[in-house]
């Protein structure tokens, strides 16, 4: 089973990185936007940097070309994602094209469901939350623990 | 640690830098996009993963931002943590879920909650009686196994 990984750098990476025990017994590749924590991944992980849409139109859709091309390529039979935007069109890519599609919500979404989640929970194939409370905003999902 | 977020941190910058507190141990700050440099503490404005990692072992304690992946990485390598969450209404973030987390967290006994920067100290030494808990992942571990199929 080959795995791709898409998340934002930063928190959403750090929180990933907390089930890498998981994820790399399986042959895994991420799909990221460049920043600090993300370059040094690259260095032991295949990386592949795209735009960070940051909910904009044209950066939307060039992340949306980039991220088809490296899911062509690379084939991966399943997507996990901790969020945020960076994420959403190879989540949604991989759905159209029949592949299994995780979204984990955010650690720090307690009081309010993130933007990226309220997008994702529409059509990914397992929502999970971290926190009991978030099951009020996404009734459908799981919760089983947080990656702390 | 004022963690890689765009905005600055100088309320904690400062607290941290003050030289009538009293707290004899030495500070390293970490300040990220704050333009304020400290005057009588060592500090960096960014560490890469592997240095920040090193450096969170080496302290005795650590006083972060209310990021996920700062708090994570303080409880992973067991240190006390005063958590300062950035807050919307000084310009540290473009929300105030920083505060939530934060605290949630010190209602859970895992980290210490500091909001007001004058209990700096008091907060340093409440934390320093903390249990430390240990990184519980298996569970979420387990229903992406179940249902990926391995």
């Amino acid at each position: 089973m080959k795995l791709c990984i898409a998340c934002s750098a930063g928190g959403h990476l750090s929180e990933i990185k907390q089930i890498e025990e998981y994820y790399k017994k399986h042959k895994h590749f991420f799909i990221s936007f460049k920043r600090l924590d993300s370059i040094e991944l690259a260095k032991q992980n295949k990386v592949y940097f795209v735009v960070d849409p940051k909910r904009n139109p044209f950066d939307l859709i060039h992340n949306f070309i980039q991220t088809f091309f490296i899911l062509r390529k690379e084939k991966p039979d399943a997507v996990i994602s901790t969020g945020a935007g960076v994420a959403l069109p190879a989540l949604f890519i991989s759905k159209l094209m029949g592949k299994k599609t995780v979204f984990i919500e955010s650690f720090c979404r307690i009081k309010s469901p993130s933007f990226s989640g309220k997008i994702a929970y529409n059509f990914v194939d397992l929502f999970l939350v971290q926190w009991k409370q978030n099951l009020k905003f996404f009734p459908k999902a799981k919760y089983a623990g947080a990656v702390f | 640690m004022t963690g890689t977020h765009n905005q600055g941190f100088d309320r904690l910058i400062k607290a941290a830098d003050d030289p009538s507190k009293q707290t004899k141990e030495k500070f390293l700050i970490q300040t990220g996009n704050s333009e304020i440099k400290p005057k009588n503490c060592e500090w960096k404005k960014f560490f890469t993963p592997l240095d920040l990692e090193k450096k969170i072992q080496e302290s005795s304690l650590v006083i972060t931002h209310a990021g996920a992946g700062s708090i994570i990485n303080c409880l992973k390598n067991k240190k006390p943590t005063v958590v300062v969450p950035r807050e919307k209404k000084f310009n540290e973030h473009v929300n105030d879920h920083q505060i939530e987390l934060a605290e949630i967290l010190d209602k859970e006994g895992k980290v210490v909650l500091c909001r007001n920067l004058t209990e700096l100290e008091k907060k340093i030494k409440e934390a320093k009686n903390l249990t430390i808990p240990k990184q519980n992942n298996k569970g979420i571990i387990k229903e992406i196994e179940l249902f990926l199929g391995e």
